[in-house]
């Protein structure tokens, strides 16, 4: 019987020679052998399953390889939050949410969001880090719901003032990134920071006026600037003090913060915020308004300049260009 | 003839088969559009329509099995008043808000409803007023609760709000609704427009959007991918099953000149009692 094969591509029947490198007698592409299989009691090769559902794109967090499709076409942000687990980096940014859910994030108004349900679930609380072991890098993220994996928030919002909207992308990653820097400056995970725009060292108020944790707290900010310094070089950054609603932090002790930053050349403008109103003293998201729009207005970091600024290196010059005589 | 699909998107409750069963009698040449046959297939809207002559409306629409797709409705149109021109086969299924909200959860659909989207010439988007369905933003005090809430399984049964919902299904329409030189289409329909007040229905359905789903609304404004209108509709202009007064001067009067729809014109509220209006513009280039 002639050699056959269903392979369109395979010229066994004129040459006798397996597209595969298949020895023809065994190769299960064969017409000829795909009857001998068959008649040796083994199933036949199956066929590629239809498949019987389509997906849309989801709107969990994005990774980072998914940004440069943002970045590159938009006027965008991008918002490097560091601070330990219990600063309350995830309640600034529910509480951010929860105001442009409801029109109240004053000058600014919502146009998209590519995380809509990223940004719904970590509200809920339903999207926790694994506390025994929670996440060591940002990833391409899962299309599970279930799992809470590093990545970035985004929201495109209509900036009152601003002729175009802009793209704002928060990261959303866990405090104990931050621990591990300032413990055992662990600056592998944390390399979303260098690709910020502005940051946001977040820092727990009721520490700060808890006579008992001040001291603590104002050591662990000053040990993560020079932890960031280390990293980034001299920069400039917002320090984002939580649970204004609790009580306002005094003035002596953000003013030691700052200069304390400002020696190792780390200016930091301090921003006190209220994620929530607990205790009615305060309004539910006071200060996060202006502290965005400190951030989307200023002028972005300078991340990384093309030239480097060394000093020029030994036994190199440039030869003059001789041009015709 | 050209054949035309239209989607139906919206949750449960949100108004479809209403609409639809009210959108039959309204291409009775009274408004732009008028149907230029009968119908092989009218059960399906006739049977919902008849809740409607008996003076309520047709009840939710109860799944059967599997199906998410519970009829279609095909119908020949075109303009009417002798005018010429806009004829086409209507093809708009009829299905379960289910299918929509099972879309959102878990961004997955048939690939034959994929299909359909792809070859949609436009789609309707519903939102009711007042529907019980319909779910509030999170606030702070639940949030702030949930947030702390240590390593506790806070539950994932609980209901997305609705402008969240409506807002992944715009997405999805803007991801997958069949493109030509032209922006697709999509007429929002805020139904049962007749329960609000009249100061709200005076401010019109984009200050609407704007006060009850201020992200569904930005992103209506904002959206670069879609050519969108709003439209406020009231498919017999009052609440059968609540107002008794209204409900018996409708059985006397029946539904012709019953219903209207509303729009904003120029920074004012137009109403007109064409039904036919969001339809329309759907098909009409540009």
């Amino acid at each position: 019987m002639a050699l056959t094969c269903r392979r369109p591509e395979c010229t066994v029947a004129q040459t006798g020679i397996c597209v595969l490198n298949n020895a023809t007698d065994k190769c299960p592409e064969l017409n000829g052998a795909l009857a001998d299989v068959v008649s040796e009691g083994l199933p036949p090769v199956l066929e590629e399953p239809i498949p019987v559902s389509a997906r849309f794109p989801g709107s969990g967090t994005l990774a980072p390889s998914e940004l440069s499709e943002i970045t590159a076409k938009s006027d965008s942000r991008i918002i490097g939050i560091i601070g330990t687990p219990d600063a309350g980096k995830t309640a600034a940014v529910v509480s951010l949410y929860l105001l442009i859910s409801r029109s109240r994030l004053e000058g600014f108004e919502f146009a998209d969001s590519k995380t809509l349900m990223a940004f719904e679930d970590i509200s809920r609380g339903a999207r926790r880090w694994n506390a025994n072991n929670p996440p060591t890098q940002m990833t391409s993220h899962t299309q599970s719901r279930n799992d809470r994996q590093p990545g970035y928030l985004h929201l495109r919002l209509a900036v009152e003032g601003h002729g175009t909207s802009m793209h704002v992308l928060f990261p959303d990653v866990p405090g104990e990134w931050t621990t591990a820097l300032i413990e055992n400056n662990r600056v592998d995970r944390l390399e979303y920071i260098r690709s910020s725009d502005d940051i946001w060292l977040v820092v727990n108020g009721r520490a700060l006026v808890d006579v008992n944790n001040r001291l603590k707290a104002m050591n662990e900010v000053g040990l993560l600037v020079r932890r960031l310094k280390a990293m980034l070089g001299t920069f400039a950054g917002k320090l984002v003090v939580t649970h204004l609603d609790a009580e306002t932090v005094s003035a002596d002790t953000l003013e030691k913060i700052t200069k304390d930053a400002a020696q190792q050349g780390v200016t930091l403008e301090v921003h006190q915020i209220a994620s929530f109103g607990t205790g009615g003293k305060v309004k539910a998201g006071q200060g996060l308004a202006p502290l965005l729009r400190a951030s989307l207005t200023n002028r972005p970091r300078d991340k990384s300049p093309f030239w480097s600024t060394a000093d020029r290196l030994p036994g190199r010059a440039f030869w003059s260009y001789r041009g015709a005589p | 003839m050209v054949t035309r699909s239209i989607l139906l998107v919206g949750g449960p409750d949100s108004g479809k088969t209403n609409f639809l069963a009210r959108l039959w009698p309204a291409l009775d040449g009274s408004g732009q559009l008028e149907a230029k046959s009968v119908p092989d297939n009218l059960k399906y809207v006739l049977d919902n329509l008849n809740f409607m002559l008996s003076g309520e409306f047709a009840p939710r629409t109860q799944k059967k099995g599997d199906q998410a797709q519970l009829d279609e409705f095909v119908v020949d149109i075109g303009y009417s008043n002798g005018r010429a021109g806009g004829d086409a086969r209507i093809i708009a299924p009829d299905v379960t808000g289910e299918l929509w909200e099972n879309a959102v959860v878990t961004s997955e659909i048939s690939t034959d409803w994929m299909a359909r989207i792809r070859d949609a010439d436009g789609a309707l988007l519903f939102v009711r007023v007042h529907s019980q369905l319909n779910v509030d933003p999170l606030d702070w005090v639940t949030a702030e609760k949930l947030l702390q809430l240590q390593n506790e399984d806070t539950g994932s049964d609980s209901h997305l709000p609705t402008q969240v919902f409506l807002s992944e299904l715009l997405r999805f329409l803007e991801h997958s609704l069949k493109r030509t030189t032209a922006k697709p289409k999509v007429a929002v329909l805020i139904t049962a427009w007749d329960l609000l007040d009249a100061g709200t229905q005076n401010a019109g359905p984009n200050a609407y959007l704007q006060n009850q789903y201020p992200l569904f609304a930005g992103r209506l404004k904002h959206t670069e991918e879609l050519d969108v209108r709003i439209y406020g509709i009231s498919i017999v202009g009052g609440d059968l099953n609540a107002d008794e007064v209204f409900r018996e001067q409708f059985l006397k009067k029946g539904l012709e000149g019953s219903g209207y729809i509303a729009t904003d014109v120029q920074g004012s509220t137009s109403i007109s009692a064409d039904l036919t209006l969001p339809l329309n513009w759907l098909l009409s280039a540009g």
